[in-house]
C-alpha cells in the first residue's frame, strides 16, 4: 500500500502541470478571441482564380 | 426580396449582374469586392453586408490630431505604422475574411488581423497609406471605425479565470484526499494524517488567492459601515478554515477542506457568471459622442481639423455636407440647409437666413457653410440638458447590491443570534460541545447558495434575451422591469420604421399629368422619385411622355414643361407651398398648387397586437417632435390617448419627471439623439436599432428593430426571472434551514457538509438555468 504514497506525489505534479499550463494559456491571451482564429485557419487554403496556372 | 449584400428587403432593388442591392452604397460595395476578386465574401455567410448608413458618414480628418493619433498608433518607424481600428459593425465569419483580406483591396496594406470578440482590427500600413483616407475607405465597405470614447471598462477582475483555475484544481485533488473518508473506508486509517496534510497545503492558495476578494470586501463594507453578502460568506470560510486546522493539528481526522474548496469554487463561478458583460456593445454614448471628433477651424487662411472641445467663442468653422454642427453658431456664408431630425425628431429641413442663429445638432444638408462660433459645445442646449440629469444614473446602478446587502444584513444578525443561542444551550447541556455546535452553525449559514440565486438567474436571462435581440446593459437592470408602471414611446423612428416611408396622393392629377410625373421622376435617382415612381407603377398604369426643358436640381426638386404649362415637382420651398402642413413632395402648376404626396414613416408591423398586449399591463404614452398629423391615426387605430406632439428634448424629460414624480415608474422606448436625455432619466430605457451595433444614445437596453413586437414579452420574462429569483431564494433557506437544525444539535459531521454544501449550490444553479431557460423557450 505505500505505492499510493508515490503514487498521490506524481498525480499531484501532473495535475499542477496542467495547472500551470492553463495559467500560461490564459495570460498569453489564448481564451481573448475565441472565433477569429478558429475561421483564419479554414481561410489560408481557399482558392482563388488568380493563383491558378495557366495552361 | 432581399439584398444581396446586406440581406434587407428592398422593394424597389437596383440590379447590377443579376444581383439586387437595396442601394446604391450596396452595390457600390458589391461591385468594388467584386473587382478585386472577392466574391467568396458572399459565400462564407448568406448576406453578410453591412447596409451603409448615408445619414451617418463621418470625416475622418481627426485622424491626424495627435492627441487621436496616440488612440490607434501604437507602433511606428520608417517603413510602417501600425494601428488598432475599433470596429463595431464586425459582426460574421465573411466580415473576418474580408477585412483580413483587405491587403487585397487596399494597397499599401500589408497585414490585417481581426479580434472577433473586442471587435478590433490590427493593420499593418505602410507609410505610403494615408490614415483618413483609409478610413474613409473602410467606411465606404460599411466598416467605419469609432472613435468615440466608451469601452466600458473590461472585468475588474482579471484575473478571476486563473482564480477559479486554481480553486478547481485545489478543489478536485482535495475531493480525492477525501474520498476513502466519504465512503468509510477503514483499512486507510494509516494514510488520513498524510491525506489531510495534503489538503490543508491545497486549501491555502483556495483561501487566500482565489478567495481573497472575499475578505477585501467583506473589509471595504465593514470599513464603510454596509454589512454585504460577503461579510457571512468570510465567516464561513474563517470558521471551515480554522476548524479544519484545528482537527489536523488535534488529528482527529474531521476536516472539511473540501467543502472549503468547493465552495469557493462554486461562489467564484457565479461572480464569472455575473461579470460577463457586452463588450462589444456600446451602451454609455452621451450626446457628446453625436457629435464629430473635430472640426475644420480657420486657421489663417487655412481650415485644419481642431477638437471639438478647444473650440471657443468667436472661432470660425465649415462644415461640410451631412456633417453635423458641433455648437451654437452664426452663419457666416453658404447656403444653409439644417436638418434638426436629429435634435427634435423633427423631419423637415429648415432654410435660415445668413446671419440668423444655428444650433448644435443640427445637419448641413448640401454645400459647405462657414460659422461663427457663439457658445462652447458643452453650453449648447443639448449638452447642457443632458448633464443636468446626471444625478439620477447613480441611483440606477448598484440596485441589486443595494438589495442583496440589506438581506445579508439580517441574515448576518440572525445567524450570530443563532450561535450565541446555540453556545447559550450547549454551555448548559453539555459544555464539550460548544464550540462544534457553534462552528458547525457558521459553517452551514454560509449563503453560498443565495449567493448563486442572483447572478445565475438574472445572468442567464440577459444572455437569453440577449439572443432574442434585446441587449440589458447590466443583468442586475432586469431586476427593475417588475416595477415598471408606465411605457413611454417615442415616435419617428420607434413606433415608425424610418427606413420604410409610406406614399398617399393627395389631391387629383389627371392621366396625361400622371405619365408627366412619372416620366420626370423616372429621369431621377432620389430615393423619393424611385417611391414615387413605384406608386405611380402600383396605381396606375403610366407611360414614358416626352417632357422638355427637364432640369433636375439636387437638393430641391425636378422642373419641366409641357407646352406652356411650366411644372415643378420637389420640396415646399421649391414649389412654393411653404403653408402647407403635411410634408412630402410637391406638385405645382405655374407655381400654383395641383397635389403632393404625403410622405409618413410607415408604423411597425404587428404593432397594433404589440400595443394591444401592453395596454393591458402598463399605461402607455407617445411623445413626438412631429406635428399632430397622426394625432387620430394612433388613438383610432392604436388607442393610444396620452399623445403629445412638437416636444423638445426637454419637454420629454419634463414629461418622465411629471410621471415620476406622481410616483410612477417609467419604461422610455426611443433611438435617436432627441430621446437621449429623457432615456437617460427614465427607470428604464431602451434604445431601438436596427442592428445591435447601430449608432444608439446611452440606454440600458438596446432592442433590434425586427424584434419590436416581441416587447411585452421581454417584459414578461424580465418579471418571471424575478419570480425565480424569489423562489430560488426561498429554495436555498430551506437547505440553510435544514443544515441548521442538525448543526444546532451538534451532530454535523463533514461528510453531511461535503454533501450538502454542493447539492444545495447545484440545484440551485440548476433550477434557475432550467427554468429560465424553459420560460424563455415558452416565451420566444
Amino acid at each position: 500500500m505505500e505505492v499510493i504514497v508515490m503514487l498521490i506525489a506524481v498525480s499531484l505534479v501532473l495535475a499542477t502541470i496542467f495547472l500551470v499550463a492553463f495559467i500560461w494559456a490564459h495570460k498569453s491571451g489564448q481564451y481573448e478571441d475565441d472565433q477569429s482564429p478558429a475561421v483564419r485557419m479554414l481561410m489560408d487554403d481557399e482558392k482563388t482564380p488568380t493563383t491558378e496556372k495557366k495552361n | 426580396m432581399n439584398c444581396y449584400h446586406c440581406g434587407d428587403p428592398c422593394d424597389v432593388p437596383i440590379t447590377a449582374n443579376d444581383k439586387n442591392f437595396c442601394c446604391t452604397g450596396c452595390k457600390t460595395v458589391y461591385e468594388i469586392l467584386h473587382e478585386n476578386e472577392l466574391d467568396n465574401f458572399y459565400n462564407i455567410a448568406a448576406q453578410p453586408g453591412i447596409k451603409v448608413d448615408v445619414n451617418h458618414q463621418s470625416y475622418y480628418d481627426f485622424l491626424e490630431l495627435d492627441e487621436v493619433k496616440k488612440k490607434y498608433l501604437f507602433f511606428e518607424n520608417e517603413d510602417i505604422k501600425k494601428i488598432v481600428f475599433y470596429i463595431p459593425q464586425i459582426h460574421c465569419n465573411s466580415c473576418i475574411w474580408l477585412l483580413e483580406n483587405s491587403p487585397k483591396l487596399y494597397e499599401g496594406v500589408q497585414n490585417a488581423e481581426v479580434n472577433f470578440t473586442d471587435k478590433t482590427v490590427q493593420f499593418t500600413l505602410g507609410q505610403s497609406v494615408n490614415v483618413v483616407d483609409f478610413a474613409l475607405f473602410l467606411q465606404k465597405l460599411g466598416y467605419a471605425p469609432d472613435f468615440s470614447e466608451h469601452k466600458e471598462v473590461k472585468s475588474k477582475n482579471k484575473d478571476l479565470i486563473i482564480k477559479i483555475g486554481v480553486a478547481g484544481f485545489c478543489f478536485g485533488n482535495i475531493m480525492l484526499m477525501a474520498f476513502p473518508e466519504y465512503l468509510g473506508m477503514k483499512d486507510t486509517d494509516s494514510f488520513r494524517p498524510l491525506f489531510l496534510k495534503i489538503s490543508f497545503f491545497l486549501s491555502l492558495p483556495v483561501v487566500f488567492y482565489s478567495g481573497w476578494d472575499y475578505f477585501r470586501n467583506s473589509y471595504i463594507g465593514l470599513k464603510n459601515k454596509v454589512v454585504n453578502m460577503d461579510l457571512p460568506i468570510v465567516l464561513g470560510l474563517l470558521t471551515l478554515f480554522f476548524r479544519s486546522s484545528y482537527e489536523l493539528y488535534v488529528y482527529t481526522g474531521q476536516a472539511y477542506f473540501d467543502s472549503l474548496a468547493g465552495l469557493i469554487f462554486f461562489l467564484l463561478i457565479g461572480k464569472w457568471y455575473q461579470d460577463k458583460t457586452y463588450n462589444h456593445l456600446n451602451f454609455k454614448r452621451d450626446t457628446l459622442s453625436f457629435f464629430p471628433i473635430a472640426v475644420l477651424k480657420k486657421e489663417g487662411m487655412q481650415f485644419i481639423p481642431h477638437k471639438i472641445s478647444t473650440l471657443s467663442t468667436g472661432d470660425i468653422i465649415k462644415i461640410r455636407h451631412k456633417e453635423l454642427i458641433p455648437c451654437d453658431a452664426l452663419i457666416l456664408s453658404g447656403v444653409p440647409a439644417i436638418d434638426y431630425s436629429f435634435v427634435t425628431g423633427e423631419s423637415a429641413t429648415e432654410y435660415p437666413e445668413q446671419g440668423s442663429k444655428v444650433f448644435a445638432g443640427g445637419k448641413q444638408v448640401g454645400e459647405e457653410i462657414l460659422l461663427q462660433v457663439v457658445k462652447n459645445t458643452d453650453e449648447s442646449y443639448l449638452t447642457a440638458l443632458w448633464n443636468s440629469t446626471a444625478k439620477n444614473k447613480k441611483q440606477k446602478e448598484n440596485r441589486l447590491t443595494a438589495l442583496s446587502n440589506n438581506l445579508s444584513k439580517y441574515f448576518t444578525l440572525f445567524i450570530l443570534l443563532l450561535s450565541v443561542a446555540t453556545a447559550i444551550y450547549w454551555f448548559f447541556v453539555d459544555p464539550r460541545l460548544i464550540w462544534k455546535s457553534v462552528s458547525a452553525v457558521l459553517i452551514v449559514a454560509c449563503p453560498c447558495a443565495l449567493a448563486l440565486s442572483l447572478p445565475f438567474t438574472y445572468g442567464n436571462a440577459q444572455r437569453l434575451l440577449a439572443k432574442s435581440n434585446f441587449f440589458v446593459r447590466k443583468m442586475d437592470l432586469i431586476d427593475g422591469v417588475e416595477e415598471i408602471t408606465d411605457i413611454v414611446f417615442d415616435k419617428t423612428g420607434t413606433l415608425s420604421n424610418s427606413n420604410k416611408t409610406a406614399l398617399t396622393l393627395c389631391g387629383n392629377l389627371s392621366s396625361s399629368e400622371v405619365n408627366f410625373i412619372y416620366t420626370a421622376v423616372s429621369n431621377s435617382l432620389h430615393p423619393l422619385s424611385i417611391n414615387i415612381k413605384d406608386y405611380l407603377e402600383k396605381n396606375d398604369s403610366p407611360s414614358i411622355v416626352t417632357l422638355h426643358n427637364f432640369s433636375d436640381q439636387v437638393g430641391l426638386g425636378l422642373s419641366f414643361e409641357i407646352g406652356k404649362d411650366r411644372y415643378k415637382v420637389g420640396s415646399k420651398k421649391f414649389t412654393q407651398q411653404q403653408d402647407k402642413v403635411d410634408e412630402g413632395v410637391f406638385i405645382a402648376k405655374n407655381d400654383e398648387y395641383l397635389a403632393h404626396f404625403n410622405v409618413q414613416h410607415a408604423y411597425r408591423t404587428h404593432l397594433e397586437e404589440s400595443i394591444d398586449e401592453l395596454k393591458n399591463e402598463y399605461e402607455i404614452h407617445v411623445l413626438t417632435g412631429d406635428n399632430d398629423k397622426d394625432k387620430k391615426l394612433l388613438l383610432e387605430q392604436y388607442g393610444i390617448q396620452n399623445s403629445h406632439f412638437n416636444q423638445s428634448p426637454s419637454d420629454k424629460l419634463h414629461y418622465i419627471q411629471k410621471l415620476q414624480s406622481e410616483g410612477k415608474k417609467v419604461m422610455m422606448i426611443g433611438d435617436g439623439i432627441n430621446d437621449s436625455v429623457a432615456l437617460s432619466e427614465s427607470d428604464f430605457g431602451i434604445a431601438i436599432a436596427n442592428k445591435s451595433h447601430s449608432f444608439t444614445p446611452a440606454s440600458d437596453a438596446i432592442l433590434e428593430a425586427k424584434s419590436f413586437h416581441h416587447l411585452s414579452n421581454y417584459l414578461k420574462f424580465s418579471k418571471w426571472s424575478k419570480s425565480i429569483v424569489v423562489t430560488s431564494f426561498i429554495l436555498s433557506f430551506l437547505y440553510n434551514a435544514i443544515g441548521l437544525f442538525i448543526a444546532v444539535q451538534g451532530i454535523f459531521a463533514p461528510v453531511f457538509a461535503a454533501i450538502l454544501m454542493p447539492l444545495s449550490s447545484i440545484s440551485v444553479v440548476l433550477f434557475t438555468t432550467l427554468s429560465t431557460s424553459i420560460l424563455a423557450k415558452r416565451l420566444f
